[in-house]
């Protein structure tokens, strides 16, 4: 009787799970891109639109009457409830899935919603104007998300609400840690500035930064930091939570705890069996191939929410009839 | 420290004070809540009343809508004086609220079948004509026990001399019952020493009671029916009732969406484990937007197929489609009729006087006495038509008469009731001080295989001096309502 869970309630837990990890990862995002920006020499200009590209914004943007500069960027993806994408529409939509389920979740996840929503939608135009202020605000974003995880982690009871929270949680992640491993230079500047001789060190000290991964990644690879290993750490490492591979895996051991989850199972395996074939020295060699992978990787996890969707959330009431029926009668 | 200005009741003005009225005649319980109250520093009840508004709003976080929209958080003045009615009288009233529902029961049952009443002459046809409320897809149902109302919310209100009247009653979607609950949990927090000195009965019995008044009206024979709770979802003003009650009985909150009837014309709902039968639906929507199929095409709210599950008698709906027949103001003239005809007894509890304009002469008297009556349109809720005649124009009179010449049968009238009072706390700070506001109560009424009234229920208040209104939204707020038990006091 208390393992019953609604499509709809499961629906809700899932996107809470995927709007919180997708509001800490814009702002990881931004941070990525922020950090950058400081590192170039001669405050060489950011092109900021890309980050509109990165999070596949691109129509939203164009009809937000906003300038592609940074701060037309930056309210863009911080502070804008017409981009479903922005900081705040994640947050709102977050607190939206979670009124349906309040009763299931710990009453300080809810709190915590509360507070930070307050604080990114008081604070945000002072973090844009000043960059100060904006890791400030960012940085917040992060933590706070990370007490919501927390809480979750340590005081709900690890029921189909809690499977769902986590599986839409880690396949965020896995597609947000794609993204953000686009964020680099070549994008970034235009295209006749020439790259600086540190810049690809540079870069990717920045992603690896931006994902709170560099101090795992120099334990696991001391030395010089080479494109290579840090892609290959960021999809394929297995102990890394945050790598696209082990963010796949933890989403298969979450979903394998599912009312029969072979369809989701098999669509996870798929993606899986993709990172792995994936060859990190090939990719670092060369960066349009490294776009277009991570582009296809991007697909790859559109089909898991797929599976997850025909599964759980919008089965056919006519099939599901038709299922139950024959489970009466058998 | 300032000493509490004393209490003014209005007693002169000829209004019955709940606690002041009873103190005065020498009444223990009452003497002693006043008496500790009017004992306490201004600074003290204001104190008082910040900790239970405090408490209010950390409890009101689970009830909190987490939207930008913040008109539907639904926080409710709160009063921190209580309403206090004593045990003997609330029996009374509880019986006669009994007999009231079995009977408005027993009507509904017999309007949607043979209509005896109307054959035998005690209940004329043109009412039902008239009836917005009336729905034809509901005749020849027989609900489980008989029963159509299983819960009512039946609203109260006490006269100058201390008579308590029903002033409406409230058959299809009544709401309220979570406040009542909530407001005992916070004057529990306000005012433990009245709780130790005073027997107070509890209220919590209700959603169990709940629970087991919808278990009863499974179609199938099962140990643990499966009890939905169907709300038109998270806008709808009451969404953290609904949300409330679900929680509190351990049962699924459902919006329509979440359900579906099968070719088998039963329902079910869409889990993630394949989909699960429904016995029993504890709706929170209105009739009209209940299926599609056979009232609004347009609503999403609803279930297709719902009444063709329900009439089929698979599944069970609390209330029943159609129960609204008998909370129409026409109808509620008839109550009286309405309790001897079907239980051969006489009332035990009051209608308010009324007048049909039905009928050429009350019309006749309605019409002459315009300043002194309340005029409402049978047919309209929310105030909307109503006159207040000592407080009307002469413009707004002549307007009321020419509509009811036009349509005589849509207007009901009463007297002007002089509504009880109550202490409440206003001002602040150091001008912190009781003084009488009026109330109303609405105890909700369980009907199913057996019955149940709750523990007191919600008094709404007026806040406003002088103002008659208790509605939230127009200046009301809510108090605890406390049956008291002298005789189980400790007299120590």
């Amino acid at each position: 009787m208390n393992a019953q869970l609604l499509s709809r309630v499961a629906e809700h837990f899932y996107w809470f799970g995927r709007y919180i990890e997708r509001a800490e990862n814009t702002a990881r995002l931004i941070i990525a891109n922020g950090n950058l920006a400081l590192d170039l020499p001669g405050r060489a200009r950011l092109d900021w639109y890309t980050l509109v590209e990165t999070t596949s914004a691109q129509e939203a943007f164009a009809s937000s009457g906003h300038n592609p500069t940074e701060p037309g960027v930056l309210r863009f993806l911080i502070a804008d409830l017409n981009n479903p994408g922005s900081i705040l529409s994640s947050l709102r939509y977050a607190r939206e899935n979670l009124r349906s389920m309040r009763d299931r979740v710990p009453r300080e996840v809810a709190e915590s919603m509360n507070v930070l929503y307050a604080v990114v939608s008081e604070r945000s135009d002072g973090a844009i104007r000043r960059t100060s202020a904006r890791f400030d605000l960012l940085r917040g974003v992060m933590d706070h998300c990370q007490i919501v995880r927390g809480y979750l982690a340590g005081t709900m009871s690890r029921g189909l609400g809690y499977r769902f929270i986590r599986s839409g949680q880690v396949l965020e992640r896995a597609d947000m840690t794609t993204r953000i491993m686009d964020v680099r230079v070549e994008d970034l500047l235009p295209d006749d500035h020439e790259l600086p001789a540190v810049a690809d060190a540079l870069q990717w000290m920045a992603v690896l930064r931006s994902l709170s991964a560099y101090q795992m990644y120099r334990r696991h690879k001391p030395g010089a930091i080479k494109a290579r290993h840090v892609i290959d750490f960021l999809l394929q490492d297995e102990s890394f939570p945050r790598s696209v591979y082990s963010a796949l895996s933890q989403f298969r051991d979450h979903a394998g705890q599912l009312p029969q989850p072979q369809d989701v199972l098999g669509a996870v395996d798929a993606a899986l069996g993709d990172v792995s074939s994936l060859r990190a020295a090939v990719l670092s060699a060369d960066n349009a191939r490294l776009h277009t992978t991570l582009d296809q990787l991007q697909v790859t996890l559109l089909n898991v929410h797929a599976a997850m969707d025909r599964s759980y959330f919008d089965p056919q009431p006519m099939e599901m009839a038709a299922t139950q029926t024959q489970k009466q009668s058998g | 420290m300032a000493v509490a200005k004393r209490y003014r009741p209005l007693l002169q003005d000829g209004f019955f004070d709940d606690l002041a009225t009873l103190a005065s005649r020498g009444e223990s319980s009452s003497r002693g809540i006043l008496d500790f109250l009017l004992a306490m520093a201004p600074e003290d009840l204001a104190q008082r009343r910040d900790a239970a508004e405090a408490a209010v709003r950390t409890m009101g976080i689970t009830f909190t809508v987490y939207s930008e929209a913040g008109a539907i958080d639904r926080m409710w003045p709160f009063d921190i004086v209580p309403r206090v009615i004593l045990l003997a009288e609330w029996m009374q009233i509880e019986a006669g609220l009994k007999q009231r529902v079995r009977a408005l029961n027993a009507f509904i049952n017999d309007i949607y079948n043979d209509q005896q009443i109307i054959k035998d002459g005690v209940f004329p046809a043109w009412v039902l004509e008239k009836s917005v409320n009336f729905r034809e897809e509901c005749r020849g149902m027989h609900p489980a026990h008989g029963v159509w109302a299983h819960i009512c919310g039946s609203d109260l209100v006490r006269g100058k001399d201390g008579t308590v009247y029903v002033l409406e009653d409230n058959l299809r979607v009544p709401s309220g019952v979570s406040y009542m609950l909530e407001n005992r949990a916070v004057m529990k927090r306000t005012f433990p020493e009245l709780f130790e000195n005073h027997y107070i009965l509890p209220v919590d019995e209700y959603p169990s009671q709940l629970y087991e008044s919808l278990a009863a009206l499974s179609p199938r024979d099962t140990s643990e029916p499966s009890i939905v709770v169907l709300t038109p979802g998270i806008f709808n003003s009451a969404y953290f009732e609904h949300s409330y009650l679900a929680q509190q009985m351990g049962v699924e909150l459902v919006e329509g969406a979440d359900l579906f009837v099968a070719d088998d014309d039963c329902v079910y709902m869409r889990t993630v484990h394949g989909p699960l039968r429904v016995d029993v639906i504890y709706r929170r929507i209105d009739d009209l937007f209940l299926d599609p199929e056979v009232f609004r095409p347009d609503s999403t709210l609803g279930v297709p197929g719902l009444m063709r599950a329900w009439r089929a008698g698979n599944v069970a709906m609390a209330n029943a489609p159609g129960s609204g027949v008998a909370d129409d103001k026409v109808v509620y003239a008839f109550v009286p009729d309405i309790v001897r005809y079907y239980l051969n007894e006489e009332p035990q509890i009051a209608n308010v006087p009324t007048w049909q304009c039905a009928d050429p002469d009350q019309c006749a008297y309605v019409l002459d006495h315009l300043e002194e009556v309340v005029v409402k349109p049978a047919n309209e809720s929310g105030g909307y038509g109503l006159l207040i005649g000592p407080h009307s124009s002469a413009s707004q009179r002549k307007a009321t008469a020419a509509s009811i010449r036009k349509d005589p049968r849509n207007w009901i009238a009463q007297p002007c009731l002089n509504l009880s009072t109550t202490p409440t706390l206003v001002g602040s700070g150091a001008d912190c001080h009781l003084a009488p506001r009026h109330v109303d109560l609405r105890p909700f009424i369980l009907s199913s295989a057996e019955q149940y009234v709750t523990m007191g229920g919600l008094t709404r208040v007026a806040l406003r001096e002088g103002s008659l209104v208790v509605n939230s939204s127009q200046g009301g707020g809510s108090k605890d309502t406390w049956i008291v038990d002298p005789d189980g006091e400790d007299s120590a």
